[in-house]
């Protein structure tokens, strides 16, 4: 294993809690880290030394990720339904803390997808401001202003949840 | 003054700009509805910390992990080894047959003289191919020349080798009193017309033996070039 192999494994329990905090289950978000890992096997040479790794993959697994949720709406799976796949996890958990992790889990597939993925960068990845809207290529006032917006649609759902 | 939703947020986030934070600070010790919006966002925030951390300490499943481990027969121990693996060809990728031949030197792969042979009794690199050995770099386009130079690398008596692969013949030569002598042959590419892109059999064989010979890593192209700049010595 070389540096960049040893730098990507340590990234992904990372890679694995920014990819469930986009996608709907843990079956997809493991998925999603596997096949964005693949592109950056590829694009290795694309990448520079000395700069964010982190950063680098998670902009490759949210591309992937666009990709695949614009190949499922051309698909227009119909079969699942809305609730599928969501939160299925150790029973032996505290049923209380499975019920809150089932509420955000809803409330998160239910944003819209650019506010979800400025939660997921900024909320759960910790990422700057400036380092989101690098990640996501827009300006930090459209940044700022999705966030807003998701925090306040994930706060009203988790009141009424 | 009235504090927007985006401000408190950031200010909640730790991205409030140093100018107005001393003022939100100053609001924030006066104002209880402005405390309990910053609460809000915070309790969101950890909310959402206490899903997700989970997945941080989940174990990671072997498929991703396996991704990433391309070379699990062997552990890295240094750079300079990590290095020497990417300049040579790997062991394993030479073919069964032409390792059990560089054995028994059927195809004519053959180490020159030996030790104990006297290196004055070895052949002595000339014309286009001595050329090639001088002047030509590791980097140099196959297309340029008929001989393409592989690695360059000192031995155990801190002599210069170089490793070349030309359409008769390939091989390594090392530096001594002024000339290449040639320490290995073996069959080159076979004249597979100009800018033959793929290395020849021999030409692997020859860095295999190379690396038998190798002290400590490949020379790097800085140092390939100084020492050519040098005259190689």
């Amino acid at each position: 294993m070389d540096a960049f192999e040893a730098e990507l494994t340590a990234l992904l329990p990372r890679l694995r809690r920014f990819g469930r905090a986009l996608a709907r289950d843990a079956a997809d978000a493991d998925d999603l880290v596997q096949v964005a890992l693949e592109r950056a096997l590829k694009a290795r040479a694309q990448w520079v030394p000395g700069t964010r790794l982190d950063s680098w993959m998670l902009k490759i697994m949210r591309n992937c990720w666009i990709d695949e949720t614009r190949t499922r709406s051309r698909r227009a799976r119909s079969l699942a339904p809305e609730e599928d796949g969501l939160a299925v996890r150790d029973p032996s958990a505290d049923p209380e803390q499975a019920a809150a992790m089932r509420d955000v889990d809803r409330a998160m597939a239910a944003l819209p997808e650019q506010q979800r993925e400025v939660i997921a960068l900024v909320l759960v990845e910790g990422l700057a401001y400036r380092e989101a809207a690098d990640v996501l290529e827009i300006p930090i006032g459209t940044l700022t202003s999705r966030l807003t917006r998701g925090r306040q649609a994930l706060v009203q759902m988790l009141e009424a949840a | 003054m009235e504090w927007d939703d985006e401000l408190i947020a950031a200010y909640a986030d730790g991205e409030l700009h140093n100018v107005i934070q001393a003022r939100f600070d100053d609001d924030l010790e006066r104002d209880d509805a402005l405390r309990a919006r910053v609460e809000q966002e915070k309790m969101l925030r950890a909310r959402l910390g206490s899903r997700y951390d989970t997945v941080i300490n989940d174990p990671v499943p072997e498929r991703l992990r396996a991704m990433l481990d391309t070379e699990p027969r062997s552990q890295v121990v240094s750079i300079a080894e990590a290095r020497r693996r990417r300049l040579l060809p790997q062991r394993a990728w030479i073919p069964a047959a032409l390792a059990a031949s560089l054995a028994v030197g059927l195809f004519g792969g053959q180490l020159l003289g030996g030790r104990e042979g006297g290196i004055s009794s070895m052949p002595i690199a000339g014309g286009e191919l001595a050329q090639a050995l001088d002047t030509q770099l590791a980097s140099t386009p196959a297309t340029v020349s008929a001989t393409r130079i592989g690695v360059t690398f000192r031995d155990s008596d801190g002599r210069i080798c170089r490793t070349f692969d030309g359409a008769e013949v390939a091989g390594f030569a090392c530096r001594s009193n002024g000339q290449w002598r040639l320490e290995m042959l073996a069959p080159g590419s076979g004249g597979q017309g100009q800018g033959y892109q793929q290395a020849s059999s021999g030409s692997l064989l020859a860095l295999q033996a190379a690396q038998e010979r190798m002290a400590g890593e490949p020379l790097d192209e800085t140092q390939e070039r100084s020492l050519r700049d040098a005259g190689w010595r």
